[in-house]
């Protein structure tokens, strides 16, 4: 039978638009706070722009694909159901928070395209850079907390209406972002911050993040007893192993680790380490979203 | 001094009383307007066999795939005093009052028909997204037609019942278990049925107000997850 399940697609689909929420917030912060005057920082925050955007365009392919109708379009040749997705914006239902979503993040994919035009002094759009900053960091902040509403209106589902579920994940969109700028960063060789001020921005966000994770492990395993079920986050399950291993160990405390090492001893990471938090940091990112989903699928 | 047992027996009268209430609550809010056509369905676990003559009528009428259900009947243990039996258990979409399902749906493909209360699948503009699925408190009523490649499930075998003639699984029940009517017609078989019976609806307190009354189970078997995806002893 063909059970319906959410699967690794849409945990991409959480992921990556998380991911590409937190990088362009990061990006407008850089354009608001004026640090663009520096032309390594103006780069670091246009290349930021535009990973944020691609990671939120790869994101809804990534929700589109996962439609049944879609998937059948592709393999029977059938053109209705390969743009069925069209549906979504045939309608609005304030009732429906995947079709408010679906609203929010394309507009989001489409502020956030203008705002990378913005950069370009020859386009017309560069003289509403800053504005475009502003709007950019709000559809950043929707479209973060807007994915774990996605889960949190399946009110009979304890694990997904968790409402520290919210948090976590704008929680997580920013370190994700963060990660993307590091790596954005260390590929176009910027120079560091000083005072290891990146470092301590990304520790801090890090520990605030372990802490509500710790908070969330605690309220399900609670509630999981309440209910008579078994723990949906054990360590002997998909779910808790990823959780654990894939969200606290490699996605939280190996980054911490690293960050609170070179704030410590005052020094910058080196590249190959930025490179290794950063893959860290957005592994665990992507399995926390994986986990959530197959915890929260718990018959 | 009350003693364990005591207290057993003071908890399972209270809690038949509590599922007698709520089911009976959750009837005659349904039937406050009268003047409208309400279709619901009773099943009596007294007289289900387990045949899945259910089952495969369903598949046939609705041209499923084998091994696509939308009703089905599982087997759980269930227990009279010291002793444990099988009970058969139809399961189906509970039509709910208030579906979780309906308000979800990004595209409107799931709602609540106003004419008879008939909870439908427009399989033309269903995206199948799968929302409704996983809204479902009522895990495993649905599922992905693999002809449609949408979500699927009982309508009441819509095309039946909008001509009067009965769903195919009600028809072909061989122990006579289903019962299905308008419970706002107080002449129906369904409207007597229901006031002459205890009723009970799966998981009161998801606060859904199923329209699929069961009339033989306990309150702790009521209170159980049950689902369709489970391994049966033999399929259609």
């Amino acid at each position: 039978m063909n059970e319906a399940h959410w699967g690794l697609l849409v945990a991409a689909y959480l992921f990556l638009a998380g991911a590409g929420a937190g990088t362009v917030f990061i990006s407008g912060y850089y354009v608001l706070s004026d640090r663009i005057k520096q032309d390594s920082q103006r780069q670091l925050a246009c290349y930021s722009a535009i990973a944020g955007s691609i990671l939120l365009m790869i994101g809804t392919t990534m929700i589109i694909l996962d439609l049944t109708t879609f998937r059948a379009g592709i393999v029977e040749f059938d053109l209705d159901k390969f743009f069925r997705f069209i549906n979504f914006f045939k309608t609005f239902r304030t009732s429906s928070i995947m079709s408010m979503g679906s609203w929010l993040v394309s507009l989001a994919i489409g502020a956030s395209t203008v705002y990378v035009l913005a950069f370009f002094k020859q386009l017309p759009f560069h003289k509403y850079l800053r504005p475009l900053a502003a709007i950019n960091m709000l559809f950043a902040i929707g479209v973060s907390s807007y994915t774990a509403f996605l889960l949190g209106d399946i009110t009979h589902n304890f694990v997904w209406s968790s409402s520290i579920l919210v948090t976590i994940f704008m929680i997580s969109a920013l370190s994700a972002g963060l990660a993307v700028v590091l790596l954005v960063k260390t590929i176009i060789r910027a120079p560091s911050e000083p005072n290891q001020a990146f470092e301590k921005v990304d520790a801090l966000t890090l520990t605030l993040e372990l802490i509500l994770l710790l908070i969330f492990t605690y309220s399900i395993y609670s509630l999981s007893g309440f209910n008579g079920i078994d723990f949906p986050l054990a360590i002997s399950s998909k779910a808790g192993l990823l959780w654990f291993f894939g969200v606290i160990g490699l996605g939280l405390l190996i980054p911490l680790a690293l960050n609170l090492k070179a704030v410590l001893t005052r020094t910058a990471l080196s590249h190959s380490k930025e490179y290794l938090l950063s893959i860290a940091v957005l592994t665990g990112g992507f399995c926390l979203r994986y986990a959530v989903l197959l915890a929260g699928q718990y018959h | 001094m009350l003693d364990r047992r005591k207290a057993l027996k003071l908890l399972s009268a209270g809690a038949a009383a509590f599922t007698f209430v709520s089911a009976q609550g959750s009837l005659s809010s349904i039937r406050k307007e009268k003047n409208k056509k309400h279709l619901a369905m009773a099943i009596d676990l007294r007289r289900c066999n387990g045949c899945k003559a259910c089952v495969t009528s369903c598949g046939v009428e609705n041209g499923n795939e084998p091994d696509e259900h939308r009703t089905q009947v599982v087997q759980v243990v269930a227990e009279s005093g010291d002793k444990q039996h099988a009970l058969n258990l139809p399961l189906l979409c509970n039509h709910c009052e208030e579906p979780a399902c309906t308000p979800l749906c990004p595209t409107g493909a799931t709602f609540k028909r106003e004419e008879d209360g008939i909870v439908v699948v427009d399989s033309t503009v269903c995206v199948g997204c799968n929302y409704c699925a996983m809204a479902c408190p009522y895990t495993g009523v649905r599922f992905t037609n693999s002809k449609t490649s949408t979500i699927d499930k009982c309508n009441f075998c819509i095309h039946r019942t909008t001509r009067n003639l009965l769903p195919a699984c009600v028809e072909s029940c061989t122990g006579a278990a289903r019962i299905f009517g308008d419970v706002n017609n107080p002449d129906s078989q369904i409207s007597k049925f229901l006031d002459e019976n205890e009723v009970m609806v799966l998981q009161s307190d998801k606060n859904t107000r199923p329209n699929v009354f069961y009339v033989g189970l306990s309150q702790e078997e009521a209170d159980q997850p049950y689902t369709l995806h489970i391994e049966n002893t033999w399929q259609r």
